[in-house]
C-alpha cells in the first residue's frame, strides 16, 4: 500500500493511542466535583496545555470541540445566531464548512463578501485591503494553508490588515498544524484545527478564541470549556489529540517531506503536458495538486487504487463519486480543467520507496491512457 | 456465447438490481479480475428532496456496494450526470416536444453505458464491460449480438447501437440464462438482492406519470394547447400539450365519442393530435432515420423487425437511403408504428441493426 493522502487524513500515531489509553481508564466526568471527576479534570486540563502549546496560545483559550468543521462552524454561527449583525469576508477556497455554510449565514440575516485570489491562486491582497475598506467586515476568515493545493495565505498581514478596520479574523489552521510554525496564526482571533490530520483520532478537534474575544456558544449548557462549548468533553479523543501533539513533526522531518515533494514533482513533470498548481507560489511542504493535460484525474485515481496508491481528487458526493474540485474551479480553472487535477499529501512515515512507486506507476498510467485515447 | 480468457479485467456496470449483481459474482467466480462500477446519473441531494430516482438512486449504489463487498471487489461510483442530463434526460424532453414518443434507455446505452463508461473502463485498464442485459455477443471472424436465449427477457433491442469495435469489448454473461435462473445464482452467491423487484419503468421517473415528469420540465412554450381533430380534419376536442400523447393512446383523449378512438398522428407543424378508429393505426411502412448495422449493410435477405421493446417480430423489406436513413415495408400492416421509437432488424437470433422511427409513416 502507498498512502500519499495525509490530508485526508494521517495513520493514528503510538504517541496518541498511549493518550487515549490513559484515558479510557481514568473514566471520569471531568466537571464531577469528587475524587473520580478530579483525576480526570487534572487530565483534561494537562491535554489542554499540550494542544495550547502547539497552538502557540495560553490554555484558557483553547476550546475543544468534534473537529475541524464545527470549529469552523462556531467561529461565525454562535455570533449569527445570537443575532450580532455578522459582516463576513471569506476567500472562496475555504474548506466546505464554511463555504456550505454561507447560505445559512446570509438566511440568518448576515452578509458575507468574498475575497478575490490571483491567478497564481495566492490572495489578493491588495484588492483585500480595499475591500476591507468598501464593505468593512466585522469577521474575516481565510485558512492558513489551501488542503488542495498547500499555496500558504499570509496571514500575518492580514490580521494586520483586519486591525486597521477593526475586524476579527478567524483562520482554519487545519492543514498548517504540524507543517508549520504556529507564528503562521499567532496573530488571528480564532483558530481552527483538528486532531485526526496530525496523527490524532478523528471527531475531536479545537478552537483558539484569543484572550479578549468572544465566542458565541453552539451548544448550551453547564460550564463546560468557560461555557462556550456545552457538553461532556470527548476525553479519550482529547487526550489522543495531546498525544499526538506531544510527538509533534520536526523541522527535519519537515524538511525530509518537503524533498520527496520536491522529487515527486520534479520527476512526474518529465511527463507531457503536467502543470504543478501553486508552484510559484509559497506552500506546505506535503502538499502537490497536479493537473495531467487530457487525463480525467478519476481515471487516475482509480488506477491507481487497483494498484494499491492511495491519493485524492479532493471533492466527492454523498455517493462517493468524484466531483470536479470547487476549490480550483474558484482558482479560475474550468470544470474540465478542475477535473484533470489530483492531490498527492505526504506524511511523516512517507518513503522514497512510495514516492518511486507512484511515479512509475502514475507515469506508466498517463502514458496507457494517453495512447488509448490517441488511437481511438 | 464468447467469452474472453480468464484473468481479464472486466468493469461490471453495477446498477444494485439482481442481474447486475449476478454478473459481477458469477465473473468472479468464473476467475476474472472483476471491478464493479456505478454510476451516479442525479444529484443525489437533490433526489432526496424530489423523491424521483433513475436506475441509481443512492440506495441502489449502496445495493451495489454491499454487493461488491459480498463478493469482494473493488466498487467505484462515477459522476455521469452531466452526460445523462443532456443526452438522455434532455433528449427525452426534446422528443416528447417535438410530437415523437423517446426511448431512453436506448439512448442511455449508447450515449452513456457504451460510450462514456466504456471509456472510463478502458481508462483504468480493463479489457471488457460487462452489463446485466440477456442478450448474447458472438464472435465469428466478427462481433454479432444476438437476442438472449429466453425471449421473455431478451433485452437485444436496447443494444442495436453499439460500434462493432465498442461490442468486441462488451460482455453480458446473463445473456444465456432465464430470469429464474439468475435469482438462483443469486441465492446460491448468497446475494441480499436476489428477490429486489425488477425496475419496471423509466428510471427517472419512477414512481410518477411521465407527463407530469415532462410537464415540470418542459419551458411554458411547449405547453401550448391545440386541436384535437379526427380524421376528416373536424374540430373534436383540445389538447394541452403534444407530450401528453403517443400513437396508439386511447386513455385521456377527453373526446367523447361512440366508437373507441385512438390518437393515430401526432403534427407539431400544427400543434395538433389527430384521432381516430383503430383501423387507422396499421400501417406498412415507415422511414427509419439514424440507422446502425452491427455487421454492415444488409444483403437483400427479408430481415424480421421489432418496432417497439414488446411488439413482435414482423418480416419486412429494407430499402437503402442515403444519409443513414431507410424504408422498411412490412409484409403486414403493423399497429401503432411511433415516431421516436427505435426499430431493430432481426436475421435470425442475430441483431443486424436498428435505427429510429422518422415522422413519415403510412
Amino acid at each position: 500500500m502507498v498512502y500519499l493522502d495525509y490530508n485526508a487524513t494521517s495513520p493514528l500515531s503510538v504517541a496518541a493511542q498511549k493518550g487515549m489509553a490513559e484515558a479510557m481508564e481514568h473514566w471520569g466526568n471531568p466537571s464531577s466535583v469528587h475524587g473520580v471527576g478530579r483525576i480526570s479534570r487534572e487530565l483534561l486540563e494537562k491535554y489542554r496545555s499540550v494542544v495550547a502549546r502547539a497552538l502557540g496560545a495560553s490554555p484558557k483559550e483553547v476550546v475543544f470541540t468534534s473537529g475541524g468543521s464545527e470549529s469552523n462552524a462556531s467561529a461565525f454561527l454562535g455570533k449569527a445566531l445570537a443575532g450580532k449583525g455578522v459582516r463576513l469576508l471569506v476567500s472562496p477556497v475555504e474548506h466546505s464548512s464554511i463555504r456550505d455554510l454561507l447560505p445559512t449565514l446570509v438566511g440568518l440575516g448576515c452578509e458575507t463578501h468574498l475575497m478575490k485570489l490571483l491567478p497564481s491562486g495566492e490572495l489578493d491582497e491588495k484588492n483585500l485591503a480595499q475591500t476591507l475598506e468598501s464593505f468593512r467586515p466585522n469577521l474575516v476568515s481565510l485558512m492558513v494553508a489551501n488542503n488542495e493545493t498547500g499555496i500558504v495565505f499570509p496571514i500575518v498581514r492580514v490580521a494586520e490588515l483586519c486591525r486597521t478596520v477593526g475586524a476579527e479574523l478567524h483562520v482554519d489552521a487545519v492543514q498548517a498544524l504540524g507543517k508549520l510554525p504556529s507564528s503562521h496564526w499567532a496573530a488571528a482571533d480564532y483558530v481552527s484545527v483538528s486532531a485526526h490530520k496530525v496523527g490524532g483520532p478523528k471527531g475531536v478537534g479545537a478552537l483558539r478564541v484569543a484572550a479578549g474575544r468572544q465566542l458565541v456558544p453552539l451548544f448550551h449548557g453547564g460550564n463546560h470549556e468557560l461555557k462556550r462549548r456545552g457538553g461532556t468533553p470527548n476525553m479519550v479523543g482529547i487526550a489522543g489529540f495531546a498525544g499526538a501533539l506531544s510527538d509533534p513533526i520536526s523541522a527535519d522531518e519537515r524538511g525530509r517531506m518537503e524533498q520527496l515533494r520536491d522529487d515527486l514533482e520534479n520527476r512526474i513533470r518529465g511527463v507531457e503536458g503536467i502543470t504543478i498548481q501553486g508552484k510559484e507560489a509559497l506552500r506546505t511542504p506535503h502538499t502537490s495538486n497536479i493537473r495531467v493535460e487530457g487525463v480525467r484525474a478519476e481515471s487516475l485515481l482509480t488506477a491507481l487504487d487497483l494498484d494499491g496508491i492511495c491519493i485524492s481528487t479532493g471533492a466527492a458526493c454523498s455517493s462517493g463519486a468524484t466531483k470536479a474540485n470547487p476549490i480550483l474551479m474558484a482558482m479560475g480553472m474550468t470544470e474540465d480543467e478542475a477535473r484533470e487535477c489530483f492531490r498527492v499529501s505526504l506524511g511523516r512515515q512517507t518513503t522514497q520507496q512510495e514516492i518511486d512507486r507512484f511515479v512509475e506507476r502514475t507515469s506508466f498510467h498517463i502514458g496507457r491512457i494517453r495512447e488509448r485515447r490517441g488511437r481511438s | 456465447m464468447w467469452l474472453p480468457p480468464h484473468g481479464s479485467r472486466v468493469v461490471v456496470a453495477m446498477s444494485g438490481g439482481v442481474d447486475s449483481s449476478v454478473t459481477a459474482a458469477w465473473l468472479k467466480h468464473e476467475g476474472y479480475d472483476v471491478i464493479g462500477v456505478s454510476l451516479q446519473l442525479h444529484d443525489a441531494s437533490e433526489q432526496i428532496e424530489n423523491k424521483y430516482g433513475t436506475c441509481c438512486t443512492l440506495s441502489d449504489i449502496g445495493d451495489a456496494r454491499r454487493v461488491a463487498e459480498k463478493i469482494g471487489i473493488p466498487f467505484y461510483v462515477s459522476d455521469m450526470e452531466v452526460e445523462f442530463r443532456t443526452a438522455v434526460i434532455d433528449d427525452f424532453l426534446n422528443e416528447y416536444i417535438a410530437g415523437r414518443t423517446p426511448n431512453p434507455c436506448v439512448q442511455c446505452n449508447e450515449k452513456v453505458k457504451f460510450s462514456r463508461l466504456l471509456d472510463w473502463a478502458l481508462d483504468l485498464g480493463a479489457d471488457y464491460l460487462a452489463t446485466g442485459h440477456y442478450a448474447l455477443v458472438e464472435k465469428t471472424d466478427r462481433f454479432e449480438l444476438h437476442r438472449g436465449v429466453y425471449p421473455e427477457k431478451d433485452q437485444s433491442y436496447f443494444l442495436f447501437s453499439i460500434r462493432q469495435e465498442d461490442l468486441a469489448r462488451c460482455l453480458f454473461p446473463m445473456g444465456g440464462l432465464s430470469k429464474n435462473a439468475v435469482r438462483e445464482l443469486a441465492r446460491e452467491y448468497g446475494l441480499a438482492v436476489a428477490n429486489k423487484p425488477d425496475s419496471q419503468e423509466i428510471c427517472f421517473v419512477q414512481g410518477r406519470k411521465y407527463q407530469d415528469f415532462v410537464e415540470e420540465n418542459v419551458p411554458e412554450t411547449a405547453r401550448q394547447p391545440g386541436p384535437i381533430v379526427n380524421e376528416v380534419g373536424e374540430l373534436v376536442g383540445e389538447h394541452r400539450g403534444l407530450y401528453n400523447f403517443t400513437i396508439g393512446q386511447r386513455k385521456g383523449l377527453g373526446v367523447n365519442s361512440l366508437e373507441p378512438l385512438y390518437v393515430t398522428e401526432i403534427d407539431p407543424a400544427l400543434n395538433r393530435v389527430v384521432v381516430g378508429s383503430e383501423a387507422g393505426l396499421f400501417k406498412k411502412r415507415c422511414r427509419v432515420e439514424r440507422m446502425h448495422w452491427i455487421n454492415g449493410q444488409p444483403d437483400g435477405r427479408p430481415l424480421k423487425a421489432k418496432i417497439r421493446y414488446r411488439s413482435r417480430e414482423s418480416t419486412c423489406r429494407v430499402d437503402l437511403l442515403a444519409d443513414s436513413r431507410c424504408e422498411v415495408e412490412f409484409e403486414s400492416a403493423q399497429r401503432a408504428i411511433t415516431p421516436g421509437q427505435a426499430i431493430v432488424f432481426y436475421d435470425g437470433s442475430r441483431v443486424a441493426g436498428g435505427g429510429w422511427i422518422g415522422d413519415l409513416c403510412v
